[in-house]
């Protein structure tokens, strides 16, 4: 047995999920669709063979949605497991399937090399208000431009979250810098086994706000906000700057903020990142609810114990993807919600691309992205 | 009618064809058979075309016909009919969704002749538009004159949206103006234009303005009431642009039609607390479409058959109730539907605070202003010839309800042909009538069926009653694909040969040809897969069995099958796979348990691979030019070569580009099928790996050989290519050429071109 892998097992308390083997495949929203997984089964694999593990298709299908740690109270932290044996994994010549052709990973890996110089602010035009030098703010886009240009069929609208959040932004007085030579935060490369990848981006990304000179950092995307507050400070100790989501930025500002009437019922989805990676759970609501004529039910499984959106890192997706993104679709109706609205683009890109085919017709459901929906709704 | 199709030399002919039930019932004559049998070969383009020869609102008609093609459909005699509508209404969505479909240059042709001669159309109803189209078309000046701020008359606003919405409505009207016909809206005939303008400045004019004045209940005490009578125009019309109130709380609708369906359900939906229908008759004899009248009872609307109002009964000029008798059906009327008689002593009351009649429609005739010569019938309607539509004023053409009364949809198109080429003889000085022109008398058609296998009718998904009650969303969600293609299959398709006329288009040599019936009789056809390009028989040797047998030798050659395969365990049944094949050979399938998975038809697929670049899982692979494959190439470290520039070449096998290919080049070539399988990670990662530059050599756009493969391959391109200028990549690294036809161009001097702009590139 691998020494390395071993230590992995110790170290994430891998031999405790026995104890909780109920509970936690009964939550695991990859157990209660895909019959030949559950957290068990990986842990008695773990613990059995760790180095036979690395070969195993499981570690791509875990989610690392953090569940497991809510369930187990932080005793067993099988998603800190599962990225650190996808770096084995990858180390040992064994991958995921990647989505989308690869083109997300492989745009991310090139990504880090200093001699380009990235263009992806294009889509910044009047009445919008930007820097592109230095500020006292920072606006963190992260892989919206991508996102629209790679996946036009899924009408992602990626990049009208970041029109309306530069609105929003602009209307509390504040003209963001926005970085021309922004890269990927390199969570993605991190979480899928890459993890020489995500150094070098981080280093490049850290060089590029201390440049900027930006006091707070903005992030868009719950994954990059996951990336920078948590896994740089991991790698690269304390931060020179103040980290903070979009939404939890508007919501300490609602008072200077009107909205128009928006009569419908809404349900708000609680992405992993930001959500139980986070512990954002508020600043989104609170945000919903200043929205006059807007109804925010909750789905059953909501705040802590929401359930992942079916695929992360542009990894392995599959039909069980399909089947827990249409099953959380099914449980905002169920909760009398005509729109489910997320914090994350990506999130939105899941949902979209599970309804956009037979299944959808079996719910009606409008999937709308938080920052979306509030910039457009904006008095004038 | 009767035409035959008959290929010369000695393969087959075909047997002169009858028509088909569903068609004679179609007030168009809609080639019905046609473009179903399209429909079940999955050439979706070519089947609304068929569709537009004769119906300009397929997406319309698909919502909203009486469809009595399905009445009249054989297979009803062993399951259920055909669902003719909703693949009809599938058809139209399709191209909404899709854009213009492959092989049609747009939904309509443009004007392209030009004829001196001008038409004015009072009213942009279904009749006076089809009328406008038609003589667009050939070439005429046609201007439209609408009252309302709206196009479509009934349609925008007698159909409420929940049965057909507004933006259909818009792109089929759009449709026609793209033809060259100028729609006036705002401006109603009588106001400041009169009448005897038209006639005096255009060549003709077709009135189509509907019968829109309600028709009074005509019982006592009516007179007297000064609220509480509403009338159905106003409401439909109010509901449908969102600015009706209820008229009451507890409603009353006189009238067994659509119209008074759609009354009460959209009192439902503006929140009336009781709705009833009271019809003279039984639920047999009610003329509003049955779906209809059981989504109303769904919605909680109460249908009083067999009663008749006889007073309305008020308080201080305010309606409290209505006084009704009940009724018992006696003998057959003229209409052939038994007539209803008063039974004795049975009056009751029905309290309520408000009364819709929807008994009958009449015109509304003060535009003409007094001193017209136009001969209006006692029922207050518009008299014409029945064959041509003429009026009793020279140059003056009516038809619609304006002419009919209260029909539907489909009628008024058909009068609005007629009328139109009624319009194109009198312009032209030619007598209206034509012996020729009148429809031919067709025999009975005789069918000779082994039984069929009993399939189930499909249907669509649909909104829930309780969702239903408080939105004017639509209620029929329509088709998937899938579901088309499947209800398509349905069709026995009587008659035999599908008389899409596609053959002729088809056959290079121009070998099919179509005569009148009655010439030759031989072979009977019944597959719609003869549609197919290639020799069917060959191409299902080498797709399906992998094995082609030589006509001159005995030996069989095993060769590679390139059909695509699906990982059913990766497969989310997005959808794209099957959206994007040309063929059909690609359907998504429930598997049970909620999991939906593609599935290759390999006796379909043709092998270009364009399924195997849109899926975004990675679930489909292709036989012999597969990923693993490709990855050799692109995957591999490139800058490990002697070149100090490396350049990636995609070809497409078909443009024989590697064949062309002159002498040996220094670059690294990957052969595909077709351009389309080329996945846009593939090519970014060759640039990742040390490609200093990408080339893809594919064929003009026209010389394709799957239908769809170069339209495919430039969105992937594009995608790479946005991809790239995000990354701060210099695009022209990466480049597409298209190799024409014919030519004599050399491939390789075309590499060549472009290891020379790499290097420039790199200094």
């Amino acid at each position: 047995m691998a020494e390395a892998e071993k230590k992995l097992v110790d170290k994430y308390n891998i031999s405790d999920v026995a104890e909780y083997a109920c509970k936690l495949n009964e939550a695991c929203p990859v157990a209660r669709v895909n019959p030949g997984f559950s957290p068990e089964k990986i842990a008695k694999l773990a613990v059995k063979n760790a180095g036979e593990l690395l070969k195993s298709p499981m570690i791509w299908e875990c989610l690392a949605c953090g569940l497991c740690e809510v369930v187990t109270g932080g005793r067993v932290n099988m998603s800190y497991f599962v990225r650190d044996m996808r770096r084995r994994a990858v180390a040992g010549g064994f991958c995921g399937t990647a989505t989308h052709g690869g083109i997300m990973i492989t745009a991310q890996r090139m990504s880090d090399n200093k001699q380009l110089k990235p263009n992806r602010t294009g889509w910044i035009t009047k009445p919008l208000k930007a820097t592109f030098n230095k500020g006292k703010y920072l606006y963190w886009v992260g892989g919206a431009p991508f996102f629209d240009s790679v996946m036009p069929e899924l009408n992602t609208g990626a990049l009208d979250s970041a029109r309306a959040a530069i609105l929003l932004l602009n209307r509390l007085g504040i003209e963001p810098v926005v970085l021309k030579e922004e890269r990927f935060s390199g969570h993605d490369l991190l979480w899928a086994g890459d993890e020489k990848g995500f150094r070098g981006l981080a280093e490049k990304n850290l060089a590029a706000i201390k440049k900027s000179g930006a006091e707070t950092v903005i992030v868009s995307s719950p994954e990059d906000y996951y990336a920078i507050a948590k896994s740089y400070r991991e790698y690269f100790g304390e931060l020179d700057f103040k980290v903070c989501h979009i939404t939890e930025f508007i919501a300490k500002n609602l008072s200077k903020l009107k909205f128009k009437e928006y009569k419908e019922r809404v349900a708000y989805h609680d992405s992993c990142r930001l959500g139980r990676g986070m512990d954002v759970y508020d600043a989104p609501r609170q945000i919903l609810r200043a929205i006059p004529g807007l109804e925010l039910v909750e789905m059953k499984n909501t705040r802590e114990m929401a359930v992942c959106c079916g695929t992360s890192c542009w990894m392995n997706c599959n039909k069980y993807s399909k089947l827990m993104q249409v099953n959380r679709l099914k449980e905002s109706a169920d909760a009398g919600a005509r729109v489910l609205v997320s914090a994350c683009h990506e999130c939105v890109i899941h949902f979209r691309c599970a309804m956009r085919s037979e299944a959808w017709r079996q719910v009606f459901v409008d999937v709308k992205d938080l920052i979306t929906l509030a910039g457009s709704l904006l008095e004038d | 009618m009767g035409h035959s199709f008959i290929k010369l030399g000695k393969s087959f002919k075909i047997k002169p064809i009858e028509n088909s039930p569903c068609s004679l019932a179609c007030p168009l004559v809609t080639n019905v058979k046609a473009y179903v049998s399209l429909v079940a070969a999955g050439r979706f383009a070519e089947a609304l075309e068929v569709v537009r020869r004769t119906n300009p609102f397929p997406g319309i008609c698909g919502r909203v016909c009486p469809h009595v093609c399905e009445h009249e459909c054989i297979r009803g005699e062993i399951d259920k009919p055909v669902a003719i509508a909703a693949l009809k209404r599938f058809l139209a969505d399709y191209e909404l969704r899709c854009g213009a479909m492959p092989g049609l240059a747009g939904p309509v042709d443009k004007r392209t002749k030009k004829r001196a001669g001008s038409v004015a159309v009072i009213g942009a109803g279904p009749a006076g538009l089809t009328c406008a189209a038609d003589l667009a078309r050939e070439g005429y000046k046609v201007t439209v004159f609408e009252a309302l701020s709206v196009a479509g008359g009934m349609m925008a606003f007698g159909i409420p949206p929940y049965r057909l919405p507004k933006d259909i409505l818009r792109a089929e009207i759009v449709a026609i103006e793209n033809m060259g016909v100028e729609i006036k809206l705002n401006t109603r005939i009588g106001d400041r234009l009169k009448f005897n303008d038209l006639t005096g400045k255009f060549d003709a004019v077709f009135i189509g303005i509907g019968a829109q004045r309600p028709a009074r209940l005509g019982v006592s005490g009516e007179e007297n009431i000064k609220s509480g009578i509403a009338d159905w125009v106003s409401l439909l019309y109010k509901s449908a642009f969102g600015k009706a109130e209820k008229p009451g709380n507890r409603i009353v609708i006189v009238g067994g039609g659509n119209t008074a369906v759609d009354c009460a359900r959209a009192a439902v939906r503006l929140g009336a607390e009781d709705v009833q229908i009271l019809y003279r008759r039984s639920r047999e004899e009610m003329p509003a479409f049955k779906e209809e009248v059981d989504d109303a009872e769904d919605e909680g609307v109460k249908i009083n058959f067999l009663a008749a109002p006889v007073r309305l009964l008020a308080e201080k000029g305010k309606l409290t109730g209505v006084e009704c008798v009940r009724m018992r059906l006696g003998k057959k009327d003229e209409s052939g539907r038994r007539k209803p008689v008063p039974v004795e002593n049975s009056k009751f009351i029905i309290p309520c605070d408000a009364v819709i009649p929807a008994i009958g429609q009449q015109v509304e005739a003060a535009f003409l202003g007094s001193k017209h010569k136009l001969k209006i019938s006692k029922g207050n309607l518009l008299e014409v010839d029945k064959d041509t539509m003429a009026t009793s004023m020279k140059g003056v053409f009516a038809g619609g309800d304006a002419v009919a009364g209260a029909a539907s949809v489909v009628e008024a198109i058909a009068a609005g042909h007629r009328a139109a080429v009624s319009i194109d003889r009198y312009i032209k000085g030619q007598p209206l009538k034509d012996k020729k022109s009148a429809l031919n008398e067709i025999d009975e058609l005789t069918l000779e069926f082994s039984v069929p296998r009993r399939m189930s009718r499909n249907a669509g998904a649909r909104l829930p009653a309780e969702q239903r009650k408080h939105s004017f969303a639509e209620v029929e969600q329509g088709f998937t694909k899938a579901q088309a293609v499947a209800e398509a299959e349905r069709c026995l398709r009587c008659g035999f040969c599908t008389e899409c006329e596609e053959c002729v288009g088809v056959c290079e040599k121009k070998q099919v040809i179509i005569k009148p019936a009655g010439l030759n009789d031989a072979r009977m056809l019944r597959e719609p897969g003869m549609l197919v390009r290639v020799p069917q028989d060959v191409h299902r040797k080498i797709a399906g069995k992998g094995v082609i047998s030589s006509k001159y030798k005995a030996k069989k050659h095993e060769i590679s099958v390139f059909t695509s395969k699906v990982d059913e365990h990766l497969c989310r049944g997005c959808g794209l796979c099957e959206e994007i094949c040309g063929y059909c050979a690609v359907r998504v399938l429930y598997r049970g348990d909620g999991v939906f998975t593609a599935q290759v038809n390999e006796d379909a697929c043709r092998g270009c691979g364009a399924c195997v670049a849109v899926c975004p899982t990675g679930a489909i692979d292709q036989n012999h030019f597969t990923a693993k494959r490709i990855n050799q190439v692109t995957g591999r470290n490139l800058r490990s070569g002697k070149d100090r520039f490396p350049i990636v070449v995609f070809a497409c096998r078909w443009s024989n580009v590697l064949k062309k290919m002159s002498g040996k080049l220094p670059v690294e070539v990957v052969g595909v099928m077709c351009t389309s399988r080329i996945i846009s990670g593939d090519v970014l990662r060759a640039f990742e790996n040390g490609a200093a530059g990408v080339l893809i050599l594919g064929c003009a756009d026209d010389a394709c050989h799957y239908e769809f493969g170069s339209r495919a391959a430039g969105e992937n391109i594009q995608r790479v290519a946005n991809t790239m200028s995000l990354l701060g990549m210099n695009r022209s690294r990466l480049k597409v050429v298209k190799i024409p036809t014919g030519g004599d161009a050399d491939p390789a001097d075309m590499v060549k071109d472009f290891v020379r702009e790499i290097k420039k590139i790199n200094g």
